[in-house]
């Protein structure tokens, strides 16, 4: 074992005989970049720096309040009003002056997440909101990073491993198979909306570090490819399999310089209005020669109209197949409204502010519903 | 009749009411959401993965009376 590796310190888990001297020097070599010192974050860090992780990076702009005590353990009320990100690196310290922690008190954002990201071997998301959650996961696809993944709400939370492979030939798998585009603003609560009781992010936050250390050893089986829930009021766990989805690449930024021009803010925030239109919007639409309508259902999915001239384009061939676009004005539609909404994600990556893109709100059965209405 | 019964997780559990819930035995998931689309319509403006015998699905997969179905929103809390 490395001479700088104290062996005392690390005496109960060097025992073990699945994990060894061998294992420790793992850990001290392995580098982990914790997104998020919050509620899921503390814990996270409090283990992965007492377990002897190496280097461990924390990104977080946040300051310490409060209202954040009852759950980020890391914290005191000496430290409310100073950065979170600073102030775990100091705790930690203190913990395991042997290892490596680095401060970032900054917001991770797809202008900087790549460049964060490339030094470390791990990433874990403790972040607390979709915007971010959803750039991480695509810039670990893009840098082939695993990322060991967790969240809560209220009571319940969710773990997995992502972009991890079992086996060399397998396809891995992303935080996009299992939820392919975020909700809608209203669609999900938030903690500081929703609340949560704070042992869970303790809970979940721990079980990160578990997934972690077992990453990075090789021991155990981690959650790859599998989401595991957890339930606080009943103890309940539920665990489901994962598997890679082609029609879900289009949704991930393919290079360095589409990650960086993706508008992740408003991926994730866009309110249904901006970019859904309603069929009396479509009307109108169709009258105007600079548009282009886009069915992004299956080929042979019914019903077909004749109320206007569209394109045929399948969701999953929309980032291959679409020289065919050619005017300002593009309204995507479907069935009910979901797919074509994917669409809108896909296609304003691609022409990136060049031209309009909408979505038919309610799809073609809505289009047909109001017709009807009329008659 | 047969039913089916369905596990719910995260704010769906608020919405209905219930952990679990069952309703008349579906051919397919998308026949599914429908019929849940028209007893719970606040689920129509939930966003949720489907599971069906532990594993999510990604396109539309047909349903017996044992089939184990759990619906899983995203949880964005940290």
């Amino acid at each position: 074992m490395n001479k700088h590796i104290s062996y005392e310190r690390y005496q109960r888990q060097v025992i073990l005989k699945e994990f060894g001297e061998a294992g420790q020097q793992k850990l001290f070599d392995a580098k982990v970049l914790v997104i998020g010192a919050g509620g899921l974050g503390c814990p996270l860090l409090q283990y992965l720096a007492a377990a002897g992780v190496g280097t461990i990076g924390i990104v977080d702009d946040d300051k310490v309040a409060l209202s954040n005590l009852h759950r980020q353990i890391l914290f005191s009320v000496n430290d409310i009003g100073k950065s979170k990100s600073e102030r775990a690196a100091n705790y930690l310290r203190q913990l395991n002056p042997e290892i490596n922690l680095i401060a970032y008190n900054k917001r991770i954002t797809n202008q900087n997440a790549l460049e964060l990201m490339s030094d470390f071997d791990y990433i874990a998301d403790g972040s607390d909101n979709f915007t971010t959650r959803y750039m991480i996961n695509d810039a670990c696809v893009l840098l082939n990073k695993p990322l060991i993944y967790g969240a809560i709400s209220k009571f319940e939370g969710q773990v997995a491993v992502f972009n991890c492979k079992k086996n060399k030939d397998d396809e891995p798998v992303s935080y996009r198979d299992l939820f392919p585009t975020p909700p809608g603003e209203n669609e999900i609560l938030n903690c500081a909306e929703a609340g949560v009781l704070g042992v869970l992010p303790g809970i979940i936050g721990t079980m990160m570090a578990n997934e972690c250390i077992k990453l990075i050893t090789g021991i155990g089986e981690p959650l790859i490819d599998t989401l595991l829930t957890y339930n606080s009021l009943n103890n309940e766990t539920y665990q489901i399999r994962l598997s890679a989805d082609k029609k879900n690449n289009p949704l991930i930024p393919k290079d360095e310089t589409s990650f960086t021009e993706m508008n992740y803010e408003w991926l994730c925030t866009a309110t249904p209005k901006e970019f859904e239109i309603d069929t009396l919007t479509l009307g109108s639409l169709i009258q105007q020669e600079n548009i282009d309508i886009i069915d992004v259902r299956e080929l042979n999915e019914k019903p077909d109209t004749n109320d206007f001239n569209y394109l045929k384009i399948p969701l999953d061939e929309l980032g291959k197949n679409n020289s065919k676009i050619k005017n300002g004005i593009v309204v995507t539609f479907c069935q009910t409204g979901k797919r074509s909404a994917q669409a809108v994600e896909i296609l304003s990556r691609i022409f990136k502010g060049q031209k309009k893109i909408y979505s038919l709100k309610g799809g073609i059965m809505q289009w047909e519903k109001q017709k009807q209405d009329h008659e | 009749m047969s039913y089916m019964e369905i596990i719910l997780f995260g704010q769906l559990r608020d919405l209905a009411g219930s952990n679990r819930i069952s309703i008349n035995a579906m051919s397919d998931t998308n026949e599914l959401q429908k019929e849940l689309n028209i007893r719970y319509p606040a689920f129509a403006n939930t966003k949720y993965a489907i599971a069906v015998d532990k594993k999510i699905i990604s396109k539309t997969v047909p349903l017996n009376a044992e089939s184990e179905i759990a619906l899983l929103p995203p949880f964005s809390g940290g």
